[in-house]
């Protein structure tokens, strides 16, 4: 074969290799950007960061101090539209659950659900939490292969310990430690999340997918995973009997014990991810990037495709609302600006839960509330609470602790289920 | 792309990228933030190009970025941090490939589909994408630099901390390669 090639050849068909990039938007790259471990004291230590550190105390406290002068003098909000508690979030430190009902100005005293983090501050290393259905067990996982910086220390020695995947026992308070797998000092994994009913973890440990009993530590193969898994690439069926699973650009639904393996979506090349089941297990929502993407819907037989929001590559993480007739989602709706955008489940009303605001960037997936009338999000450094009647987010906690400017990709808040007989306030 | 360009001039505004690079040497995040955010569209685009998957490329850049925020304190030279972290960028895509290799002769899963090989999981691959996945990562890099950026000869040895006759021996090596890997086509 003998063929003459151009610059202009060249060019063309680098061009087309990069057209994608073209369709991504930064943020939609960046959310994949987890905590940093660059909170070693050596590299933020000296004067200025302690100049600077106790400026910043002294402004708070004068801040504080202006809230609390400011609240002794205002009355009470009426408390007739309050969010329910039990909502959990890694503050940096340890894992938390708030009462997001108490009034603003005011503090809430959060609960202590695992104390003093991998080694405590500041690793705030701590991702994927997630609630079994009955509210009593939550899974999260801990550690990061990106951490190392000064594994000599005491704290890192404690973080390497305190890997792996978790699961609390609210009930017993008994923490279980699962590290399957593991051969390095670090055993990370993503996108861990436990079953609806409690009894299974599912994860990816590149290369696989894979679901380990937590009662047996019996583990099961669910095939191949992508190299470094999104965020979110797992997601359990209402019924914990399947898994929707992402492989770059596919959609699969496969079988609790690998049996039966269906690809419901391939979109050939671009990204697909963050599949969420809607609570009845009927439909699958999913984003996909690139030109022509945006958030989807399809039943988890593959048939019944639905593009519902056609916003592009910027669309990500769709969480269903409770009832399953509306989704959240991050990213660019029909209007102005980028963040929250809650719909109709198929697609139409879609509305910005703050108009013309551009805060997509740094953002974590919303998360309903058990009674669908309010989101929860992390947002760049802070925990938020929205309701859905078009007021202001509530800032529940400043996470101060929780990486500085370089958190891109917040783990998300994980609002405990109500609990048998508990009213959904 | 139309929010990140305003982004950036909005975290750039007032401060020089070569200021930027000290700030975020020093520990500042947001400083750091901002270099991705000046730096990201065309890093994205060097990866994808050169890789030919956008998922690839995505993993490849943050773990390229997430490298430069640890080992920043380690480049002596603000100035020279383009070149530095090409250098970074080019070691990943490297490890990448090499990955990517290995899965091709890793065993799978009950059904899974064999991994797509090196030329056919670019979608409407041409010939001379086939081609171009057959050469190395260097000189991958140094024809993407050249034709997708057109970045001078110039400014691409410096970038690479070579000097100009070398930068333009190794551009003349590497589309000799990509005619070569052409001609060898089935």
């Amino acid at each position: 074969m003998n063929r003459q090639i151009s610059n202009d050849d060249i060019k063309r068909m680098l061009r087309h290799r990069a057209r994608h990039a073209d369709d991504v938007a930064l943020a939609e790259v960046l959310r994949l950007l987890a905590v940093t471990p660059q909170e070693e004291a050596g590299r933020l230590g000296g004067l200025p960061a302690i100049r600077a550190l106790v400026l910043v105390m002294l402004l708070a406290a004068a801040l504080i101090g202006g809230a609390l002068l400011l609240g002794y003098w205002l009355p009470d909000p009426p408390d007739s539209t309050l969010p329910p508690d039990g909502l959990a979030y890694s503050n940096g430190c340890a894992v938390v659950s708030t009462d997001a009902r108490a009034p603003s100005g005011e503090t809430a005293v959060p609960e202590t659900l695992v104390p003093r983090l991998v080694g405590g501050c500041p690793w705030p290393i701590v991702y994927d939490l997630s609630w079994s259905a009955d509210g009593r067990f939550l899974s999260y996982s801990s550690g990061s292969g990106f951490f190392c910086g000064g594994c000599g220390s005491e704290s890192a020695q404690q973080a390497i310990r305190d890997s792996g995947m978790w699961v609390l026992d609210t009930e017993t308070g008994q923490r279980s430690q699962f590290q399957p797998g593991c051969t390095t000092p670090i055993c990370s994994y993503d996108s861990v999340v436990i079953s609806p009913d409690g009894g299974r973890l599912a994860y990816a440990s590149a290369p696989f997918y894979w679901v380990i009993d937590i009662a047996t530590g019996v583990t099961v193969n669910l095939g191949t995973a992508p190299r470094v898994p999104a965020s979110a690439a797992i997601a359990w069926s209402p019924d914990s009997t399947r898994l929707a699973l992402i492989d770059n650009s596919k959609l699969s639904v496969v079988s609790v014990d690998g049996s039966t393996r269906t690809t419901v979506f391939d979109s050939g090349t671009s990204a697909v991810r963050d599949p969420a089941w809607s609570p009845t297990g009927q439909r699958i929502a999913f984003a996909v990037s690139g030109s022509g993407g945006g958030i989807r819907t399809v039943r988890a037989d593959g048939s019944g495709l639905v593009t519902i929001d056609p916003a592009g590559g910027s669309a990500a993480h769709p969480t269903w609302s409770p009832d399953g007739r509306r989704i959240a989602y991050v990213g660019r709706g029909p209007g102005a600006g980028s963040g929250i955008w809650v719909m109709s489940a198929d697609g139409s009303e879609a509305r910005a839960l703050e108009p013309d605001c551009s805060c997509a960037i740094s953002m974590s997936a919303p998360v309903w509330a058990p009674g669908g009338d309010y989101l929860a999000f992390v947002r760049r450094h802070s925990l938020y609470v929205a309701a859905l009647d078009g007021s202001a987010p509530r800032l529940i906690e400043s996470l101060q602790t929780f990486g500085g400017g370089f958190v891109w990709t917040p783990p998300a808040p994980a609002w405990r289920p109500a609990l048998p007989g508990e009213a959904a306030e | 792309m139309p929010a990140a360009p305003e982004m950036r001039n909005a975290t750039v505004v007032g401060r020089s990228f070569e200021h930027l690079v000290i700030s975020a040497r020093k520990g500042d995040r947001d400083a750091f933030a901002s270099v991705v955010e000046e730096r990201f569209d065309r890093v994205f685009r060097t990866a994808t190009a050169m890789l030919g998957n956008e998922a690839d490329a995505r993993d490849i850049v943050q773990e390229a970025f997430l490298k430069a925020w640890q080992q920043l304190p380690k480049l002596r030279d603000p100035a020279r941090f383009d070149g530095w972290f090409n250098q970074l960028l080019r070691n990943r895509c490297r490890d990448a490939l090499r990955e990517r290799r290995r899965s091709r002769e890793a065993p799978f899963g009950f059904d899974d589909p064999p991994a797509p090989d090196l030329i056919g999981d670019v979608a409407g691959a041409t010939d001379l994408e086939a081609a171009f996945e057959r050469l190395s990562v260097d000189q991958r890099q140094i024809l993407v630099m050249h034709h997708l950026h057109d970045m001078p000869i110039r400014d691409l040895a410096r970038q690479l901390g070579i000097p100009l006759g070398t930068a333009k021996w190794r551009l003349h090596r590497a589309r000799r390669a990509l005619i070569g890997a052409m001609e060898d086509l089935p």
